[in-house]
């Protein structure tokens, strides 16, 4: 049928070929890739994520922090690109994870006990979300009515979703503490896009010092939020050919 | 085979404040120390910088400072029933590695511990009689007093330049100190900081319910200051980034500040960096350490040996190296008998939020480690716990110590895990809450201990420590005595108050503290301690333990205060007495 | 036209606006315009005190004069001066009797004017030693170990661009005002804010040469608004 199904057949499969398959060009000659999708996520390379799960994956997380009047959800956020470039670096490949065996399940108390790195937990899991929600639903996730999608994702979250190799609840839980971060960290890494989730909270950034503002007590505080990407532009321009004296 | 190297007059395993503070101390008795630390070097110039330190994902999400689980873990379990598995990643606790260890990146929060803690089963015994300590609780006195180590908090003080408020000065109790404080011999060396709304509000509500609140001491420098040892320590601008972060302004004591600056370039001192020691070699038959063995930063094994041997590394760390290197009886809990790795202990921690729902502008990334407010009312046995069924107390505090928006955005119970309601509510919620920490005593349990693990192992191949522990039942209804004390407090705060109770089993999932204490424990005699009360081991007199892992219960306090003075009394019996005529200390 | 214009700048500039809420006022028009009356010499201190004189009617600085640039300063810092210079806090024989002679409002309305000014867009022009030049820049990007002194970016913002209302822009300050208070602090002559004293200690450590390359650093730093896209660090 589509390229996607045919990685996600792959998938299905066990097929670790499916993570290497060239990357389609984004939007143009894709079927299947929906005109409001394309408007929605911004043209872009992704670095983990194949063009199904990056579609699953924005319309999953942009049900857990979704649009509001005032303030973008996940999906403008950057969320999306936030996760990819986690689960494509150091941390996704199982930095920071004792990953010796053997290997067996645990109580609650004792933590993650599965063998998967964080991207193999994604790559696992996001196919097995998109079949079972196929399954019962009758449909892509992406195509349902925002009320059943949110369903179908508190029936992971409770692990009622059956997934064949991984708890549905331990993905749940993973996939929302990754986006609550990519929401809310420095936008360097991809998500939190103009500050959105700092502005939303009203957090300054990491420029911070505030010692002789502790005893003014109730003070209405606003300062545009800059980031660290941001600053390390700013500084970089500095040091740029000087302009022209005036 | 291991490279032999010359043999030192010391050799410190661990370079953070133990290390430092030993390595500074017997440095100047004229010692040749080479300090081993098993992570990388790191300075506030250059490593600490604005804006790349202040980075919350990778610094507190991601534990970016702190020690490598693929590199070494614990393995953990609730009861011994159960089969431990490893701790894959970082949650409760979070131990530092490299230079400075969590010196570098603790908040400061700097006590002392009551003078009751020190002799805690006399005490508690002569005042309730036996009936108060619940079956299983494996209390004991400390084998030193207060008394005996109040120079040493004052000295760690002056150190640090911990800012605070005296309460108790020679017995006399000050106005806006801490009453129930034992006595000091002098004030802080600094003044507090300057109190945020927040914690003004604390302080207001808890007077109203007779409390007497008073400004927590803080490694936070409220002023520059020139230390104790020559070092110059700058004051805090408040970014509210101190724990899990290193301070990039000189204005977090730390060894990196307070120590070191004098201790390099000494002649008689080396730093040896990523240098991971496996074991401590031990001489049985002359009941001596010989020296210690370590991999070196090429992954070669060396053996250093030397005259002194001190372990430093974090708390229970240094369990796990006493351990592997076979000094001392492992403590067997079905049978109550051996030392090494009894009455492991941690905090009992609870807390109440208090919503203030848009009423107030908190500003909560407006902050630093220590800054806040506390009252000790319920502390460790300053009240009458007749008919309360249980010991120990806690502080209860209201800090402000950053607002680091991924782990700090507080809502209500009733909100949704997430979608549009949680947005909302975490927007709103975010300016206007102030929470209250309960931060409890944890008493020694028989069946809470730390032993080797069977089948887990460390990437060198060496076992992995396995932590057995929950928190036993006289912990849980003192934290919940104490919880309702602060929902009082809460309520008189003029907020909706929720509690967050100690329910359910411990868990390593969620972070709680990196106060790991106990499984090394001192005491007066060697069949109920490891170490006597200079931290000199019973079965090698050259041998000596630093660090809360000789703690023989948790006091309601953070550690680190009594960590520093603990090393500075045991650096002076070395130099003063051991040093001269080396021999146990104390006759067993 | 240039007034609307001069405002979508001044919006554009963080600090302005912050410091002005901060205050509890939004720098309108009202507040502004009698700041700018202060300015030409309408406020307590007369004619002979008025602040264009030196600093412009933008704020901007001259580069050969050791007079700071006004222009996007935190509001509240230039308040807190001119309140120094006002009660003799902060020693100058120049800017103590005009501050004095200002009502409180004039001194609010005229910090809230300069603050107002969109920043100027120019910036020295750096000669001389370039190795003088790469001192300033490592001062100010990463400290001093050796000195036990912290990067004054911590503090004052990427390439000293300020961060309000505390910390004031460095950037594009005259390289001769810039040493000035460096050596000011160094001596005593500026108190820096007690009782922390934080400036105070980090000039005391300075040398002559530190003092040279800080200042010689941040104005040849532009102080202008630079292109703020988002970015993602590869």
């Amino acid at each position: 049928m589509t390229a996607d199904l045919t990685r996600r057949d792959l998938l299905a499969a066990g097929g670790t070929a499916a993570a290497s398959l060239p990357l389609a060009a984004h939007g143009q000659g894709m079927p299947g890739h929906a005109q409001g999708q394309a408007a929605q996520a911004p043209p872009r390379v992704w670095r983990f994520f194949n063009e199904a799960e990056a579609r699953l994956v924005t319309a999953m997380v942009d049900r857990l922090i979704p649009a509001d009047a005032e303030f973008t959800g996940a999906a403008g956020a950057g969320v999306p690109e936030y996760l990819d470039g986690q689960l494509a670096g150091a941390w996704g490949h199982g930095n920071r994870l004792y990953r010796l065996g053997p290997f067996q399940q645990g109580t609650p108390e004792q933590g993650y006990q599965l063998p998967f790195t964080p991207a193999e937990l994604y790559r696992l899991a996001l196919p097995a979300f998109a079949a079972w929600v196929r399954q019962g639903y009758g449909s892509g996730f992406e195509a349902l009515p925002g009320a059943l999608q949110d369903e179908a994702l508190s029936r992971a979250e409770t692990g009622e979703a059956g997934f064949e190799q991984v708890s549905s609840a331990v993905f749940f839980e993973t996939l929302l503490a990754n986006t609550v971060e990519g929401f809310l960290s420095d936008p360097m890494y991809g998500g939190n896009r103009d500050f959105v989730g700092w502005r939303m909270v009203g957090f300054p950034g990491p420029y911070a010092g505030y010692v002789d503002l502790l005893e003014r007590h109730d003070l209405r505080f606003t300062r545009a939020p800059r980031g660290i990407a941001e600053a390390m532009q700013e500084h970089a321009a500095h040091h740029r050919a000087p302009t022209p004296q005036r | 085979m291991a490279r032999r190297l010359p043999e030192v007059d010391v050799v410190l395993v661990g370079m953070g404040w133990t290390g430092a503070l030993l390595a500074k101390e017997l440095t100047d008795a004229g010692l040749r120390v080479v300090g081993l630390e098993r992570g990388v070097p790191r300075q506030t110039v250059p490593d600490f910088q604005t804006p790349t330190m202040h980075d919350e994902l990778r610094y507190a999400v991601r534990h970016g400072l702190m020690l490598d689980p693929a590199t070494e873990t614990l393995t953990f379990r609730n009861f011994t029933g159960q089969t431990a598995l490893p701790i894959r990643q970082l949650g409760s606790f979070l131990p530092g590695a490299g230079l400075g260890g969590a010196g570098v990146h603790w908040n400061g929060q700097t006590w002392r511990f009551h003078a009751s803690d020190f002799n805690l089963r006399t005490h508690t015994e002569q005042r309730y009689g036996r009936d108060i300590i619940q079956e299983g609780l494996t209390i004991q006195d400390w084998g030193l007093s207060y008394d005996e180590l109040e120079p040493y908090y004052d000295r760690f003080e002056k150190i640090c330049g911990i800012g605070g408020k005296a309460g108790n000065l020679r017995g006399v109790i000050q106005p806006g100190g801490d009453p129930f404080e034992a006595p000091r011999s002098s004030e802080y060396p600094l003044p507090p900081m300057p109190m945020p709304l927040g914690p003004t509000l604390f302080a207001q509500a808890a007077e109203q319910v007779g409390a007497h609140p008073f400004p927590l001491p803080s490694a936070n420098l409220s002023r520059p200051y020139t230390n104790s040892y020559g070092c110059h320590l700058q004051p805090c601008n408040a970014c509210g980034f101190c724990e899990r972060f290193g301070c990039e302004h000189f204005a977090k004591s730390s060894p990196q500040v307070c120590v070191l600056p004098v201790l390099m370039g000494r002649e008689n001192f080396e730093l040896r960096t990523r240098s991971t020691v496996t074991r401590v070699n031990y001489d049985s038959t002359a009941k001596r350490a010989t020296g210690v063995t370590y991999i070196d930063a090429m992954g070669q094994e060396v053996e250093q040996p030397a005259g002194i041997v001190a372990l430093c590394a974090f708390s229970y760390h240094n369990v796990r190296l006493l351990l592997l290197s076979g000094i001392g009886q492992p403590y067997d809990p079905a049978s109550g008998e051996g030392v090494v790795g009894k009455n492991y202990t941690y905090q009992t921690m609870a807390g109440v939020s208090v919503f203030l729902d848009g009423q107030k502008n908190i500003n909560p990334y407006m902050g630093a480690g220590a800054l806040g407010m506390a009252v000790n009312d319920w502390q460790g046995d300053v009240f009458d716990h007749s008919g309360l069924g249980f010991i120990g107390g806690a502080y209860l505090g209201g800090l402000q110590t950053g607002g680091r928006p991924i782990e700090y955005h507080p809502v209500p119970s009733d909100t949704p895990r997430w979608g549009g309601a949680w947005k909302q509510a975490v927007r709103q919620h975010y300016n206007s809450t102030l929470g209250i920490s309960v931060h409890g005593s944890s008493m020694p349990h028989r069946y809470n201990y730390l032993d080797l693990d069977p089948t887990y192992r460390d990437g060198l191949g060496q076992p992995l420590l396995r932590m057995t522990f929950d928190f036993p039942a006289n912990d849980r209804l003192m934290a919940d005595y104490l919880t309702d004390r602060a929902l009082e407090i809460g309520r008189a705060m003029g907020g909706r108050v929720e509690a967050s109770r100690r329910t359910g089993h411990y868990s390593i999932v969620p972070y709680q503290t990196t106060h790991n204490t106990g499984g090394a424990i001192m005491g007066a005699n060697p069949r109920e301690s490891v170490v006597n009360r200079y931290l000199q081991h019973w079965d090698a007199h050259n041998l000596f333990v630093m660090g809360a892992c000789v703690y023989p219960h948790n006091p309601g306090f953070n550690p680190t205060g009594t960590v520093g003075a603990l090393a500075l009394w045991a650096a002076r019996a070395i130099r003063e007495d051991y040093l001269a005529d080396p021999r146990p200390l104390v006759q067993a | 036209m240039r007034r609307f214009l001069a405002f979508a700048l001044a919006l554009c500039v963080t600090s302005a606006v912050a410091a002005a809420q901060l205050l509890g006022v939004d720098p309108d028009r009202r507040q502004v315009e009698s700041g700018r009356a202060v300015a030409a010499g309408a406020g307590g201190q007369g004619q002979q005190g008025a602040c264009f004189r030196c600093h412009g009617f933008d704020g901007a600085a001259e580069h050969a004069a050791a007079f700071p640039a006004l222009a996007g300063q935190s509001a509240e810092y230039l308040l807190a001066q001119l309140e120094a210079y006002a009660s003799g806090a902060r020693a100058n024989p120049i800017m103590q009797p005009i501050a004095a002679a200002m009502t409180p409002e004039q001194r609010r309305d005229v910090a809230v004017y300069y603050a107002a000014q969109p920043l100027p867009g120019g910036r020295a022009r750096p000669q001389g030693d370039a190795a003088l030049l790469q001192l300033g820049g490592v001062l100010s990007a990463i400290g001093s170990a050796e000195r036990g002194i912290q990067a004054c970016q911590n503090c004052h913002g990427p390439g000293g661009i300020g961060v309000p209302p505390t910390y004031p822009r460095l950037a594009g300050q005259p390289e001769a005002y810039l040493a000035a208070t460096l050596r000011a602090w160094k001596t005593g002559e500026r108190p820096s804010t007690a009782p922390r004293m934080t400036m105070a200690i980090i000039a005391r450590r300075l040398t002559e040469q530190d003092i040279a390359a800080v200042a010689r650093y941040f104005a040849a730093v532009p102080a202008g608004p630079v292109q703020r896209a988002r970015g993602v660090l590869p």
